[in-house]
């Protein structure tokens, strides 16, 4: 495998910022790390990358043992959220430092620096210096200085956030190329859940200190292992209904009010639990449809139920609907949005719910 | 906009300008003087302007003012305390760049209770350092020689020059650092390479600061100084005082302006510098 991090932890002091975090990618991998602020993704990656010290557990790169080493010699290179270029250094200089550093000849640091600025289309840039490049220009040359050394492992902190949202989605689609190009293991860390979706093969969804889930972009947005994943994904905010397990002629079913649906076909975890357990029931507002024709599977709840509130943003209109004392949301098409209080028949497309543990918030 | 001069701003310049002249004024009073020939510096008023133009103080400040025995003029003194200075000056700065890199950029154990107890150190008044200082001085057999007064200039320049590299390096990025240690430079490496050519305006800063603080010491040119090889501050008051004769006012005043010329001339061309350097890190670069 190209990176295996077991149970690393981390203090500054008494705060402890990790809590015995394991992951494993192979090579070619692209993880991403996904966290809200304070997290602890940053402080995560730049144990990775060795300018942090590990207060435990250990880190292996390549089947190299790293987690002692300072970061020079643990060939990963780094993309810093704000660059970080040599301000006195011209963009040639600011690739090949690295080589300087290593002592590499004037030739052979030419012949890269060729290289990487004919891969990233930053040749004419070369001779400036960076406070005469634009913020994608910077980031390039930022890009450019990491791949020079030919790093096992590239580690990107945040590298898009001071793009605009053009940029960002041009540099997206770039990095993702620049990946498949190089077939090399990235690790990036973001707290933007697009970045994780579109560019991740795999997701580590940080929260205090702790890897709520890791697993492939579908898995967190459709399998979600507990409840503060199924929240934190998803830019609509899924909708938690709460409910019990009822179980009838040995067909367990969820019940809400007067409402109940089977769940033979849904994947529980462990064994079906038993009768009468609150359970709560996570579905995507993208999963209630006002037509059967839209459900993917063959079970589904249908209701009806009065419109509560609606918000246009654009092609689309977020309707919110009283479901039993309870708020649920439902995306629709502008052009057909509903009134409030009209009475509107929903159909809750099960297939792709979730249901979790009403006390512990894990995923049954 | 269209400025209007109201005479809110006319008196503002007006006081400006009056205050302007109030501290010209004594440099005026001593150039007039220095260009009069000692009889009419004794009957004129002392602002007026000379009758009869002389540079003859000026010369006899430069190169045969007597002091105690020799009449040599200050100029052996003027060279001397450039020996002095620039060595002192060289290291403080040097030493003192250094311990700003590692104060503020590597996670050095004790660096802020260290630094603390660096500005302790220039906080104490002088006089408190003289004995010991001797008693060093002696013990290291450098007592009375250019060595000495180097020694103590350098030790002395230190703390503040740490103090001015820390703050300034404390502006600049960690990921800076960090990108360079990725890219496998060593604590020198990036020192020299990364670090350092970001300095230019604090140096000037300090630069400015620490050669005028040794130019212009007088306390410790006068105790542990070669009596050969005054610094200049020593030198002038030894001819001042001078008791032979009568009082040369004018060639006394001409040798103070020339000790004070490299400090004037070197806040003129530097000045520029020395307040964007002062200023830096209030801005983002």
């Amino acid at each position: 495998m190209s990176l295996k991090l077991s149970n690393i932890g981390k203090n500054f002091g008494t705060v402890d910022v990790l809590h015995s975090i394991s992951l494993e990618i192979e090579k070619g991998d692209f993880l991403v790390l996904l966290g809200g602020s304070g997290c602890g993704k940053s402080t995560l990656l730049n144990c990775i990358a060795g300018l942090e010290e590990v207060s435990s557990g250990s880190i292996e790169i390549m089947g190299r043992d790293v987690t002692n080493m300072d970061p020079a010699q643990r060939n990963v290179a780094m993309v810093f959220q704000s660059y970080a270029l040599y301000p006195t250094m011209n963009v040639a200089r600011n690739i090949s430092f690295g080589l300087e550093c290593q002592g590499a000849s004037k030739v052979e640091r030419a012949e890269a620096v060729n290289r990487i600025a004919k891969l990233l289309q930053i040749e004419e840039l070369l001779d400036r210096k960076p406070s005469q490049l634009s913020g994608g220009q910077r980031q390039r040359v930022a890009i450019g200085r990491a791949l020079v050394r030919d790093p096992d492992i590239f580690l990107l902190d945040e590298p898009m956030s001071n793009l605009d949202a053009n940029l960002r989605n041009q540099m997206r689609y770039e990095l993702r190329e620049l990946h498949g190009k190089l077939n090399s293991t990235f690790v990036l860390v973001t707290h933007d859940q697009i970045e994780a979706m579109s560019m991740a093969t795999k997701v580590a969804v940080l929260d205090q200190g702790y890897v709520q889930q890791f697993g492939t972009p579908y898995d967190i947005f459709y399998r979600p292992k507990n409840k503060f994943v199924a929240e934190f994904i998803g830019l609509n905010k899924m909708n938690f209904l709460e409910g019990e397990i009822r179980t009838d002629d040995g067909v367990p079913f969820f019940c809400k009010g007067a409402h109940k649906v089977p769940l033979d076909g849904y994947e529980f975890a462990d064994n079906c639990p038993s009768d009468n357990r609150s359970v709560i029931m996570g579905i995507r507002p993208e999963n209630i449809y006002r037509s059967k024709d839209r459900l993917e599977g063959d079970v589904f709840l249908e209701v009806k139920l009065p419109v509560s509130r609606s918000e246009l943003t654009g092609g689309d209109v977020q309707v919110w609907f009283n479901f039993e004392g309870q708020e649920i949301a439902s995306r629709f098409r502008s052009s057909r949005t509903p009134d409030v209080g009209a009475l509107t028949t929903l159909f809750l497309d099960i297939k792709n719910a979730s249901l979790f543990n009403a006390q512990t918030g894990e995923r049954l | 906009m269209i400025r209007r001069y109201t005479y809110k701003t006319a008196l503002l310049y007006s006081a400006l300008v009056l205050l302007g002249l109030f501290f010209l004024a004594p440099l005026y009073v001593m150039l007039v003087a220095s260009f009069k020939p000692l009889d009419e510096v004794r009957a004129s008023s002392i602002i007026a302007f000379p009758q009869n133009w002389t540079i003859e103080p000026w010369l006899k400040a430069w190169s045969s003012a007597c002091s105690s025995l020799d009449c040599t003029g200050i100029k052996p003194f003027f060279f001397a305390t450039f020996e002095i200075a620039i060595p002192a000056m060289v290291l403080a700065i040097f030493i003192g760049a250094m311990n700003g890199y590692v104060m503020a950029k590597w996670r050095a154990k004790w660096a802020d209770i260290l630094f603390g107890l660096l500005l302790i150190g220039s906080f104490v008044p002088l006089q408190l350092f003289l004995i010991p200082l001797a008693v060093t001085l002696r013990e290291l057999n450098i007592y009375g020689t250019t060595v000495g007064l180097i020694l103590i200039h350098t030790v002395y320049g230190v703390p503040l020059t740490t103090m001015l590299f820390r703050n300034f390096y404390i502006t600049l990025p960690n990921e800076l650092v960090w990108a360079a240690v990725m890219d496998g430079a060593g604590f020198f490496k990036i020192f020299f390479s990364v670090i350092l050519p970001l300095s230019p305006a604090i140096f000037i800063v300090a630069v400015i600061l620490v050669f005028s603080g040794i130019y212009n010491d007088f306390l410790f040119a006068l105790t542990f100084g070669d009596t050969s090889k005054r610094p200049i501050m020593a030198a002038v008051q030894n001819i001042v005082s001078s008791s032979y004769g009568i009082k040369e006012h004018n060639m006394n005043i001409a040798a103070v302006m020339i000790a004070a010329l490299p400090t004037l001339l070197l806040f003129l061309v530097a000045g520029k510098f020395f307040v964007r350097g002062l200023t830096q890190g209030a801005v983002k670069g």
